[in-house]
């Protein structure tokens, strides 16, 4: 395989039914360069790193080309043999086997002892391994089954992959998400060292301070543009977040303070297994609180950790019951909240079942009978009914499976499932996530009407725009923890970002 | 500490057959002999090479089911050939064979082109045989006489009267073996069975594995119902039933995982096979009443399941206490 000299992407775009995911982007990146990719989520970094990995296919009319002549990326194998190596976020490793096998594992055949032989060639694929191993200064042993290795070593076998594959052009997706302090900082060591040896690296991160300490020059996706190309010499974070996020309406939906009312749920200390790391905040009644943070400060974890979904290391919850705030078992908590998870298909229905056994399945002890426990059906489906008319779900009737539903219908009947259990605190991460903006538009309206029945709202939400205009007030975390508190009053682009950007800062020094 | 607790449990097999060959050779009456030893392998040698089979299928995450009905199907046969045809016994068995591994092939069509489930494919598939092998001996006993009589009587009196089937049995397990630990198609099997999803994104062709193995499977097992035939002298309709579960139960008792990816024929699933073995023959030596070797079986395969429990536990833990230990140098570097 001959040297490659250069990368250049000229007017890839790329349409899914409904969303244009990449419209015209253009940039080239050189041997011995690390280029950063950054944007919020859905700014099309991944259908980007997608295309160069021969997963999609751009639309008609974007070129690719490698040393100035246009290539064809069809399939991964594609990719593969024109030296370009995907590092993806999940680590992609053979628990069960061993280190050696788990680095050549593409293509086991070409290890056969001769060329007519059955055998393979044991002692040829450790040294091959071995080789790379310490060209990235590892000290993995070859023969060590999987999985008694660290994460980080485990993403080292994948760089070890792709190093023996020949990539010469390496894409890193998040690949710092799951890696411990100490480990970030071994593998910066080793692309580092790759970046000398002249390979041509692409790192996608959500953290600025890494971006800002490892790359060359940077590529800012929003909405599927590209809206900045620098230099990393020439910008600092304040710009760079400005080209990430753009200028926005800054909307307001609701008026009304209700940070006067009383506290409901009052969170100190909360500390999870890595993330969150002691969070504390209160909930009033009837507010709106929001939770911003990057992907991967703590979010999510922050809501598992609480809500006994993970492993609460530290922390106390206490809950408003019969006029006085005491503390509360996460146990105990749970029937008094919903909880709206990110994953539509994943953990929030049952998607081979009809509308009306998903909205009921919040409370489904209220259909059975006192005596027997049979369910009573036709109130099952009356108050399906109901809910389905109150959060307007567009569906024949009660009985569809919901599997056929759109998404943002999908997402009404998760709705309607929390507000059938009618809790005091309703969780929700990323509410409107993949919903068109019709839907959330009106899922912002039910929310906005269920406040103020008195109904206590935590929202997670990576749009700023929409975080905004629903919360009352909002909380950002970042890394795990707490770093500010934003007010309705002071709610702006920057207030919220000031809370990262000094983190970032303390960070470099 | 980590690794040396995943290093008792793996030569749990070998301590476990140990103690239960100890425990029959004192309980029993002249169990520890090379002759009753000799006839328990021997006698056992389908059940061992159906296991031997079997493994090849779990591995890639496929419990079959039908592995039983495919050893019966050839053993029928091959038996029918010989009887009905007189062919030469050693075409006959190839017959045999051939069926085996086209019936994995049958399998293999349902469960990775028609992406059907593995476990009701294989059950289907297992009446189907036995209902077809039925028809074709009109549910009679098929007597083999001489050709293979001579097969069964041959001794090796420099082994203390070793039969010579069991140096079939020995090349059977050498062959799995050496598949699987060296040959490029093993080292794939595992990966397919470990983690299909990533087996394919890095460029295996997982259906092609797949459809290998269970053809590979259904090999072994048509191999197994010869050795079938003529340790028994005939063909009964009843033979080798319920043989699936004991085989799946012998492999996971050697530490097959259920789940694929995980798993060996020498030394995990022959002893597996083994264990399972001796304790019926030394429960029947020592005269316990043939309804309370199921249960014993049942009770062993219980232990086992626990025993994989612990090791599958084992190894799902991340090492999270040597994340600090093993990252500190490099830190230590500016």
């Amino acid at each position: 395989m001959e040297k490659i000299q250069s990368l250049e992407l000229k007017n890839i775009s790329k349409s899914f039914p409904g969303v244009k995911a990449l419209s015209d982007v253009s940039f080239s990146a050189y041997p011995g360069k690390v280029c950063g990719i950054v944007g919020v989520n859905g700014a099309g970094k991944s259908t980007m790193m997608n295309i160069l990995g021969g997963l999609l296919q751009p639309d008609e009319g974007g070129k690719i080309l490698i040393n100035g002549r246009e290539v064809m990326i069809e399939n991964p194998k594609a990719a593969t043999e024109l030296g370009i190596a995907f590092i993806q976020q999940e680590i992609q490793v053979f628990d069960t086997m061993h280190v050696y096998e788990n680095v050549l594992a593409a293509d086991f055949d070409k290890w056969r002892k001769g060329k007519n032989s059955l055998v393979l060639d044991r002692k040829a694929m450790k040294k091959e391994v071995q080789k790379h191993l310490d060209a990235l200064g590892s000290n993995i042993d070859v023969d060590a089954p999987v999985y008694s290795l660290t994460v980080g070593e485990k993403q080292l076998l994948q760089i070890a992959r792709a190093l023996s594959e020949g990539g010469q052009i390496l894409l890193f997706d998040e690949p710092t998400s799951s890696l411990s302090d100490n480990e970030i900082a071994r593998l910066f060591e080793i692309i580092n060292k790759l970046k000398a040896q002249g390979y041509i690296i692409f790192y996608i991160s959500h953290f600025l301070d890494e971006i800002f300490s490892l790359c060359d020059n940077v590529i800012v996706l929003r909405d599927g543009k590209k809206t900045g190309d620098a230099l990393i010499s020439d910008i600092d974070k304040e710009k760079l977040v400005g080209m990430m996020l753009g200028h926005m309406v800054e909307g307001n939906a609701r008026s009304g303070v209700r940070a006067q009312s009383e506290v409901v749920l009052k969170a100190e200390h909360i500390s999870g297994v890595r993330l969150p790391k002691d969070i504390s905040f209160e909930l009033h009644k009837g507010e709106i609180l929001g939770v911003w943070g990057l992907l991967g400060s703590g979010r999510s974890e922050l809501f598992n950790a609480m809500l006994g979904i993970d492993k609460m290391m530290g922390g106390r919850i206490y809950y408003r019951e019969n006029g006085r705030l005491e503390e509360i078992s996460q146990k105990k908590l749970y029937p008094h909240i919903g909880y709206l998870t990110e994953g539509r298909h994943y953990d929030g229905l049952f998607l081979d079942m009809s509308i009306k056994s998903n909205i009921t399945s919040s409370d489904i002890g209220r259909f059975a009978s006192k005596f027997l426990g049979t369910l009573n059906t036709k109130k099952e489906a009356v108050e399906s009914r109901s809910l389905m008319k109150q959060v307007n779900v567009k569906a024949t009737d009660e009985n569809m499976i919901v599997s056929k539903l759109s998404g943002g219908n999908q997402q009404k009947v998760i709705i309607a499932k929390w507000f059938l259990k009618d809790p005091d605190i309703l969780f929700m991460d990323e509410p409107t996530k993949g919903v068109d903006i019709g839907a959330k538009a009106e899922i912002q309206n039910l929310i906005f009407e269920k406040s103020e029945k008195g109904m206590s709202f935590v929202i997670i939400s990576s749009e700023l725009e929409e975080i905004m205009s629903l919360c009352d007030r909002i909380i950002v975390v970042y890394e795990g923890r707490l770093v500010g508190e934003v007010s309705k009053a002071d709610f702006s682009k920057d207030s919220l970002m000031k809370g990262i950007v000094s983190q970032e800062e303390k960070h470099a020094d | 500490m980590r690794t040396k607790k995943i290093d008792i449990l793996s030569y749990s097999n070998y301590i476990v057959l140990a103690i239960i060959l100890i425990v029959f050779a004192i309980g029993g009456n002249n169990f520890l002999t090379l002759k009753s030893i000799y006839a328990t392998i021997n006698n056992g040698s389908p059940l061992i090479i159906i296991t031997c089979g079997v493994t090849f299928a779990l591995l890639v995450g496929v419990i079959d089911l039908s592995v039983g009905a495919i050893g019966y199907a050839a053993g029928v046969a091959a038996g029918l050939l010989m009887n009905r045809l007189d062919m030469p016994v050693a075409l006959a068995f190839l017959c045999g064979i051939a069926l085996g591994v086209f019936i994995g092939w049958v399998n293999s069509l349902f469960i990775v082109k028609f992406k059907m489930n593995p476990m009701l494919v294989s059950l289907g598939m297992m009446l189907i045989i036995r209902a077809i092998a039925r028809i074709f001996t009109d549910d009679k006993t098929v007597t083999l006489g001489d050709h293979v009589s001579a097969m069964r009587k041959a001794r090796v009196a420099a082994l203390g009267g070793m039969p010579m089937l069991m140096f079939g049995l020995i090349a059977v397990i050498i062959v799995c073996t050496f598949v699987l630990r060296h040959t490029p198609f093993g080292s794939k099997l595992l990966a397919v069975g470990c983690d299909e999803k990533v087996a394919r994104r890095i460029g295996i062709n997982t259906d092609r594995i797949k459809t290998a193995a269970l053809m590979t499977c259904g090999g072994v097992c048509g191999i197994a119902g010869c050795f079938w035939i003529v340790t028994l002298g005939s063909v009964v309709t009843t033979g080798l039933n319920s043989y699936e579960f004991l085989a799946i139960a012998a492999a996971v008792l050697g530490g097959t995982s259920l789940l694929g990816g995980r798993g060996s024929i020498y030394p995990g699933s022959v002893l597996g096979a083994l264990i399972l073995l001796f304790i019926s023959s030394g429960m029947s030596n020592m005269g316990v009443s043939i309804y309370a070797i199921p249960f014993v079986r049942g009770i062993i395969i219980f232990i086992a399941m626990y025993v994989d429990s612990l090791r599958t536990q084992s190894m799902l833990k991340t090492p999270m206490s040597t994340v600090q230990a093993k990252s500190a140098p490099a830190a230590a570097k500016p």
